[in-house]
This record gives C-alpha cells, structure tokens and sequence, in this order.
C-alpha cells in the first residue's frame, strides 16, 4: 500500500458524515432511504428498532440512521444522537390530528445537547396525497420560525414519487460541509445559495 | 439521584444525568466482551432501573422548558389547522374539500362527532374522487365507504381513499375499501374494522376485530384484545390484490413469546357474509342491528 492509497483512505474517512432519520411512526422514514437506495417500497413494515444505511451521495459517505418512531422506540432515539452530523426530521403531512405531538417531539429533540449544532432538514412527506398539508402550513404548525438554535430547511416531497428527495439531501450534505470541511468545499467553489432559509446561531 | 427526585429537579441536572448515564450504557456495551452473563444482566438491570428513575426526573424538569414554546406556539397553529381545532366536531357535516390553490389552507376529508348514525360515500363532498380521510369522535355508527351501485343517488360512485387516520371511535363499524396509503388508529375500542391497506398502525385500542388485507406486518402498540382475520371475501372488489398472510407485531411486547395482546379470530368467531350491511341494498340500514350482529362485545 502506497503512502498515496494511505492519504486517499484518510481523506475518505474524513468525508463521513452521519444523518439521523427521526419522526412520529407513519412519517414514512423508511420509505424515503429505500426510495433514495433505489430499494421496493411496497412491503414495508413498521420499523421495529432501526436501519442502517451507507451510500455515497456526492463524494462524501452517508450513513443514515433510521430508527423507528412508535411511542415506545421513542425513549430510545436518544441512544444514537452522538456525533450527529444532521438530523432528518420526516413528517406525514397528512397527519392533522397528531401535528401538536409532532411539535413537541421535534422541539424536544432540540433541547438535547448531544445535538447541538447538527443541521436540521424537515421533509413534509406524502405530498402526493390528496388532502395533506403544504410545507408553509406545517412550517407553523410545527412552529419552525422559532428555531434559532439549529440552521434548518423545510422540503415538501413525497416518497412514492421521489420528487425532492435528492433536493433535500444535497441541502444536508451542502450545510454539513459547509460547517465540517470548510477548506474542501471552498476549494471546489460548491454554490450554496438557497441553502439555509434562516440565521445560523 | 434519590435526592434529586425529592427536591426540585433542574433540566441542566437531568442533561448531565442523562450523558452520565449515556455514558454508562457505553461502558456496558464495551464490556459485554469479556462480561459473564450473569454479570451482564444484573448490570444491565441495574441499568435499566436508573434509566426509569431518570425518565421520571426528566419528566418532572420537562414542563418549565416546553411550556416556554407552547405559549408562543399555541395560536399560530389554531389558525392555519382547521380540521385539527375542535370547531370542526360542531358542524361534522361541512368537512372541505382540498382545493390545490396555495392560499387557502388545505383540508382533508373528515368525518367526526356521529353517534347511532349509518354513514356511506354520500356524506363526502360530491367532488371528491380520491381523499385522506380523518375519522373522529364516532359512537355507535356504521362506517361504509365503498360504493354501493344499486342506489340511485351518488353513493354508488367509487371514491379512492389515499390514506386513513382515525381517532377515538367506539362501538362502530368501518368498513373500508382498499386503502392506496397507509391506515393510522388511535383510540378505538370495541369496533369491527374491514380493511386493507399499505401499511396498519394501531395504538391505545382495546376489543377490536380487525378484518385486514396487506402486503406488511400490521403494528399494534399500547393495545388489548384484538383480534385478526383475513379481509372478507364478499367484500373483495375485482382487479384489487388482496395478500392474505397475517404477521402481527406487538411494539409493546418486544419478546419471543406470544404477546397476550392480539389473536387470530378463530373461524367459528368470523361473522358471516348475511351479518354485513350489503351494498344497494335499501336506504334504511338498521344500525343498531348490524352493530348487535357485528360488534364482538355483543356478541359474547
């Protein structure tokens, strides 16, 4: 192994970055890494515990936590919130009746210290559905203008149809870089307008 | 920690407890390498009872941050969530249809505060032909939304459902079509439910059969004495998939064994095709005696 290959593997270590998928049950998490991975997406069961996946999206490698969202898992997401790089907050925006537990979970999520400082992108799933909310209403159903301490972005997009889903990782992987790996991304001039909608902290 | 739980116990605290603990938890997980077993568990069990007492504090220490963004939250969600807010159970009747305009704030279908009422596709608005549906709030009603062609009027047209979310409905009957979406239960207790869909979540219910048809594992959580069986076959529409193999898991038994909280109907219990309510059949559906037929509590 050539000092070459040694510096290559060091460099591509560096490019990890680690996304947690979070959200109620029902939100679609699942469904949405499957889609990305080109995976079926009809028989997909209710996550009990959680999925791993690693693709490379871009030059840097992802690996996106998915863990399940029932009431009972939730106690447990704290287990993975260590060096989160972004969280991935996924909505079922057809889900009027429980948008206030939605709020506070997410709320809740942003007190934790062990996430401080991770991106924040919220995906409004299920948009191909009649009837389900547009991204401006559960922009203020959950009450985002008020989150000053993570830089965040809301996405309308639905699983079934893919539509925005590489949008919004491309905004994760932008706003990550962006903060980790400075010098890179200054290097190839990445262009990062649209990027984040509101103050960084 | 015990002496924290007796006094007033601050959020700060409950985080340095929390990472402390994380901390432990890792420790655990390092040594289960070299760890005997016996060991492990007591550790692990120790664990796990610091772990509720921590629940407990962050509970106690919760209220003073959250109720910080609940006071400002509050009125900007009544605004834009009409169907959410309790205005929509005093006139059930005007639920709205989506327009795709992006001013108006979207709706879905909803369906919320019946009680001893037979309900079919003409409750809907007329121009829907493809909805979410919200159930809410229903007492002692007959759920039918598939169509039913031997009437004259606009029940017998066929409306697709895209998705279900229902909420607290008791001593009732649904009976659904082939749902494209998934199907999202709450609170439902002593129903018969005739299904199928893309994926099944059921939370806080308890004495409900379940006739279900889909490709997933159906979820329950939270709930007590329901009972599984196959979509009927008399409701079956042609062209529609129907699977028809039934792996239920429980979220609140996480274990090997058989979880108490669900079973399969046993045949003799499965109520035959006369107990229905049939489509095209006469206007006037005698609730009460579908319910009486249907509903397992009063059937014994």
């Amino acid at each position: 192994m050539g000092l070459l290959t040694i510096i290559r593997k060091n460099r591509q270590k560096e490019k990890e970055m680690r996304i947690l998928f979070l959200g109620l049950d029902n939100a679609g998490k699942t469904t949405i890494l499957k889609k990305l991975n080109g995976e079926d997406i009809m028989g997909i069961s209710p996550t009990l515990g959680f999925n791993i996946k690693t693709f490379v999206h871009r030059k840097y490698t992802l690996n996106i936590w998915d863990v399940g969202g029932q009431r009972t898992l939730r106690p447990y997401w704290r287990n993975y919130f260590e060096q989160t790089d972004a969280l991935v907050w996924v909505v079922d925006s057809g889900d009027r009746l429980r948008m206030n537990d939605c709020k506070e979970e997410l709320h809740g999520l942003l007190l934790e210290d062990r996430l401080a400082g991770a991106s924040l992108l919220i995906f409004a799933n299920k948009q191909d559905l009649q009837g389900s909310m547009s991204s401006t209403e559960i922009r203020d159903a959950l009450d985002l203008l008020s989150i000053k301490s993570h830089r965040w972005k809301i996405l309308p997009c639905s699983a079934m149809t893919g539509e925005n889903l590489v949008e919004g990782l491309d905004w994760v992987v932008d706003d990550v870089a962006g903060r980790l790996y400075y010098s890179t991304t200054t290097e190839d001039a990445m262009p990062r307008q649209g990027a984040s909608p509101v103050v960084v902290h | 920690m015990s002496g924290l739980s007796a006094g007033s116990a601050d959020s700060k605290a409950v985080q340095q407890l929390s990472t402390d603990f994380a901390k432990l938890r890792k420790e655990l997980t390092d040594a289960t390498n070299f760890l005997p077993p016996y060991n492990q568990r007591q550790c692990e069990l120790q664990l796990k009872e610091v772990e509720g007492s921590l629940e407990k504090l962050r509970t106690a220490a919760a209220p003073k941050p959250k109720f910080a963004f609940k006071r400002k939250a509050v009125p900007s969600v009544q605004s834009p969530l009409p169907t959410a807010s309790p205005a929509s159970r005093d006139a059930p009747e005007k639920a709205v249809v989506v327009t795709s305009s992006n001013a108006t704030p979207s709706t879905g279908v909803t369906i919320s505060g019946r009680s001893h009422e037979f309900i079919d596709l003409s409750s809907l608005p007329p121009s829907v032909s493809a909805t979410d549906l919200i159930i809410s709030d229903l007492d002692h009603c007959v759920l039918y939304m598939l169509p039913r062609p031997g009437l004259e009027d606009d029940t017998a047209r066929d409306v697709r459902i895209t998705a279900l979310h229902a909420r607290n409905v008791r001593n009732s009957v649904l009976i659904m079509p082939m749902i494209e979406g998934s199907a999202l239960l709450h609170d439902v207790s002593q129903c018969v439910l005739a299904l199928g869909c893309h994926q099944y979540r059921m939370h806080t219910s308890t004495q409900t059969d379940v006739y279900i048809s889909l490709a997933s594992n159906p979820v329950i959580e939270h709930c007590k004495e329901i009972r599984f069986a196959n979509y009927p076959r008399f409701l079956q529409r042609a062209g529609d998939e129907y699977p028809s193999t039934l792996t239920v898991q429980d979220f609140s038994h996480i274990r090997p064994t058989p979880s108490p909280n669900w079973s399969i109907l046993p045949e003799d219990a499965v109520s035959p095709e006369e107990h229905w309510p049939k489509p095209g059949v006469a206007d006037n559906i005698d609730v009460d005696l579908v319910l009486q037929r249907l509903l397992p509590s009063s059937r014994g």
